[in-house]
């Protein structure tokens, strides 16, 4: 175990709308497949999911270990995503600044293929085993694909993203091998600049592509491995619908019943880069010490993974679980919302404004969440000044770091405001710990809002004026653990 | 603090045009209006003003950008001093009290205080959403005039017990002020009923809790008092003027609690202290205050010390602020009804107040006028102005 990698924390984010396949097929006049999948709010990107996850991540390890992770020992950073909103400039990034990545840490955005978070997590073993073992990477997988409207892939995707926290010590789960097979097998693409994912024809991509890639893949992991089968208490494999992962799973000796991890296509879809890391953290929850289980990603050729927990698996327990996020579900009854949330009709954004000296000067405040404590007299000022306003102390102040969590002190919503999903919600947050936060709530039926609400503060685009999306915190209800 | 314009200024003419949606006038046409209105009642000319301020928001819907020009454009009032005040909404205000300066140094004789307000040539949501293109790009984006003004009902709701009925009697005593007044922009009274089924503008204040967006201009002429005698014995004198400047990012200070503002307070206890009002609810005999929201005419009775902290409600429901109460507030119809062309409105207030002390008002003439208050509030309540009149003789 000295020097072995494996998995530290975890963490997901599932946006709070879903809208069930039938409303889809309802307004499209397609065949409406069973179930409902998870939609992206119109403030949320792939990057915006991707960062709530990694916050979560880093929140599970304090539930976990009871400790802070120390942002100095973050080494690495990866962003996995198909669907980056920038397609120049680094989303990890961004990410980099929420989370206070070390300037010299290893930060790169893995874009293009679907199988990209088992990539960054190879990546990361092998970065991680030449530094001490305070040494910490975090992965991100995120997507928010874009499907035709009408299409097949309309009612199969899902949005999301998870995030996983690897390391050296602390694992509740090991990494024992990798294996990879590379091939250029074109199963889904998108060219620079298209609006909609494409996908072959289903009999040719599943029989010649999805089946005898993941096969030769996970077969290798196995025969490197020295496992059976029925040594294997869990297959997380990526499948761009689950009957197609029943039949790779017989194929390859699993039972289809017992071993392979739920894909959540039925409940969330198919969220692309994530997906793994989604049934992974469902996974995790109910595992036990010395399980086997072999996560797969799909694209391009195939990649697997194989992990045994370890005895502290049971701290997975203390973490937020998947469970927590399928309950926070809000249900889009309206087909023309979900367009409307992907800016296929409606009023897309603001035009709103934006200054890149602004962003860089602030970064500190608006994305790290720093507010000033004065070292006189102890107020916290947020937005940061240089006066005190309490004692009048010039140039006094510390950086004050703010919780992501509070209660509504006042709220009110706003039919006048543009909002794209009117109205507009607006409280004002007395922060845990200090400090006041006043600004948008989102994902929060209006009605429910009160005075005194638990609300906790999630990474979102506030607008996208003159073509730059400006990222910022908003309110949202708080979710439970469980 | 020195007591400097304890009757030292007096104001001897003042003119408002009607507010409204005037489609049919240019900025120009409001600022030339409401000045010959007030030349007339000061029975002087033009040629007589030395120089003059210009209240308004945004006078570059009138020229290319912030200046002084479409004043003097407007009125011919060429190659003379004319200074813009621009303090959001309490630019009205603050515009007098600027004023005053020029006129107490000796340097000017005789000014034209004037705000005029174009509103309507932009849409009528327009200046409500500036905010959604202006400013920081992301601290506060989404807060918006009511917005902020409804966050302040919910909290007091939440506080004092009180509901949206309270609210709706401030917006029914305002609409019946402004019905009898021909120049209020809304002429139509309404019932308690009316604001509860209106339309949300932001929960819990309805289209009928809210302002209007009007057109409009309002002047005041200011002279030293020992020249006011010459004109006419009814001037009104400026007995305190208080302008308090505060922060727009109050909404984040965890000690700000919504129910009421430091500006109006620290404004009116400057006025106050000039004037010598101790007990304003008896010594004021009527107030023009800054009825933004339905909530905010309670919230300034609680800041301008007519009521207790929490008990502002009160004069409202016990009819204390009526026409024939002890204290009539906003007996024009306030911004509430007799509309809210930004820079115009503090003026607006001053020549309501005029005209009820000079007891030229009307149907709506308060007995015994003698003193009046005068109360603005800009922003998230970052600042306020407060002045105190008083008949002369």
């Amino acid at each position: 175990m000295e020097n072995s990698t494996g998995i530290v924390s975890f963490g997901l984010y599932l946006p709070a709308y879903r809208l069930a396949r039938k409303v889809i097929a309802e307004a499209t006049g397609g065949y409406p497949r069973r179930g409902e999948r998870s939609v992206a709010n119109y403030d949320e990107d792939s990057l915006t999911m991707g960062v709530n996850a990694a916050l979560e991540c880093l929140d599970n390890h304090g539930r976990a270990w009871d400790a802070a992770v120390d942002p100095s020992n973050l080494s690495a950073l990866f962003f996995a995503s198909t669907t980056s909103p920038f397609v120049e400039k680094q989303a990890a990034g961004v990410l980099g600044e929420v989370l206070e990545v070390a300037p010299s840490a290893r930060v790169a955005d893995l874009g293009a293929s679907l199988r990209g978070a088992i990539t960054a997590a190879g990546i990361a073993r092998t970065l991680l085993s030449q530094n001490d073992d305070r040494a910490l990477a975090v992965v991100v997988g995120a997507d928010r694909r874009p499907a035709e409207p009408g299409s097949a892939d309309e009612q199969s995707f899902g949005d999301g993203a998870g995030a996983l926290l690897l390391g050296k010590r602390n694992l509740m789960a090991e990494i024992r091998a990798l294996s990879a097979v590379n091939a250029n097998f074109t199963h889904s693409w998108r060219r620079t600049g298209d609006p909609f994912v494409q996908t072959g024809d289903q009999r040719f991509v599943n029989n010649l592509g999805y089946t005898p890639l993941m096969s030769r893949a996970i077969g290798d992991l196995l025969s490197t491995a020295g496992l059976a089968p029925e040594q294997v208490s869990k297959l997380v494999a990526y499948a761009p619908n689950p009957r197609l992962l029943g039949g790779l799973a017989r194929k390859l000796g699993f039972n289809p019943e017992t071993q392979v991890a739920d894909t959540l296509a039925g409940s969330i879809g198919d969220t692309g880069t994530p997906q793994v890391l989604i049934s992974l953290i469902g996974v995790l929850a109910e595992a036990r010490p010395g399980d086997n289980i072999i996560v797969a990603g799909y694209a391009d050729g195939a990649e697997a993974m194989l992990l045994t927990a370890t005895e502290d698996i049971g701290r997975a327990q203390k973490c937020r679980q998947l469970t927590a996020h399928l309950k926070r579900k809000r249900d889009l009854t309206s087909y023309s919302r979900y367009l409307n949330f992907r800016d296929i009709i409606g009023e897309s954004s603001y035009d709103a404004f934006t200054s890149l000296p602004l962003l860089w000067r602030e970064s500190r405040q608006n994305t790290g969440l720093y507010a000033v404590k004065c070292q006189k007299c102890r107020a916290i000022h947020f937005p940061q000044r240089r006066v005190c306003h309490s004692c009048s102390a010039i140039d006094r102040m510390e950086p004050f770091k703010l919780g992501r969590t509070g209660k509504v002190y006042t709220y009110t919503n706003d039919y006048l405001y543009l909002n794209p999903d009117p109205p507009g919600s607006l409280a004002t947050v007395d922060l845990d710990g200090g400090g006041r936060f006043f600004g948008q709530i989102t994902d929060t039926d209006p009605q429910d809002i009160k005075i005194g609400m638990d609300v906790e503060l999630s990474f979102r685009k506030l607008h996208d004026g003159q073509n730059f999306p400006n990222y910022f915190w908003k309110a949202v209800k708080t979710t439970g653990r469980a | 603090m020195s007591n400097m314009f304890n009757d030292q200024i007096a104001i001897i003419g003042t003119g408002c045009t009607k507010f409204g949606e005037n489609f049919h006038q240019s900025w120009a046409d409001l600022a030339l209006e409401a000045t010959v209105e007030a030349c007339r009642d000061a029975q002087m000319d033009l040629d007589g003003i030395d120089a003059a301020w210009l209240g308004s928001y945004r006078p570059w819907i009138a020229a290319e950008r912030n200046i002084g020009s479409p004043l003097a454009e407007a009125l011919g009032f060429l190659y003379k001093p004319v200074t813009l005040v621009s303090n959001i909404c309490a630019t009205g205000i603050d515009t007098l009290r600027n004023a005053c300066f020029g006129v107490a140094s000796g340097m000017y004789d005789y000014a034209l205080a004037i705000g005029v307000e174009k509103m309507r040539d932009a849409g009528s949501r327009s200046l409500m959403l500036a905010n959604r293109t202006d400013g920081h790009p992301l601290l506060g984006k989404g807060r918006t005039a009511p917005s902020f003004f409804a966050s302040c009902a919910h909290r007091y709701f939440h506080e004092f017990g009180i509901g949206r009925e309270m609210l709706a009697k401030v917006a029914v005593k305002n609409h019946h002020n402004g019905s009898l007044h021909p120049k209020a922009h809304l002429q139509r009274k309404i019932t308690v009923e009316d604001v509860l089924k209106s339309p949300w503008v932001a929960e819990p204040l309805s289209i009928l809790d809210s302002t209007t967006s009007s057109d409009g201009a309002a002047a005041a002429i200011i002279t030293r008092e020992e020249l006011a005698r010459k004109t006419r014995s009814d001037y009104v004198l400026i007995k305190g003027m208080g302008l308090s400047v505060g922060t727009e990012r109050n909404i984040f200070d965890p000690d700000f609690t919504f129910l009421g503002f430091k500006t109006t307070q620290t404004a009116a206890q400057t006025a106050y202290q000039q004037a010598g009002i101790k007990r304003p609810l008896d010594e004021i005999d009527l107030a023009e205050v800054h009825d933004c929201f339905t909530i905010t005419e309670i919230l300034n009775y609680e800041d301008l010390g007519f009521a207790a902290p929490g008990q502002g409600w009160k004069l409202i429901e016990e009819g204390v602020t009526t026409l024939e109460g002890k204290l009539p507030v906003n007996t024009d119809g306030g911004l509430k009804a007799f509309g809210h062309p930004l820079g115009a409105s503090g003026l607006r207030m001053v020549y309501e107040i005029t005209q009820q002390l000079q007891e030229k008002a009307g149907v709506r003439q308060v007995k015994n006028a003698r003193r009046g208050l005068a109360h603005c509030l800009g922003g998230p309540a970052a600042l306020a102005g407060v002045v105190v009149l008083e008949r002369a003789d």
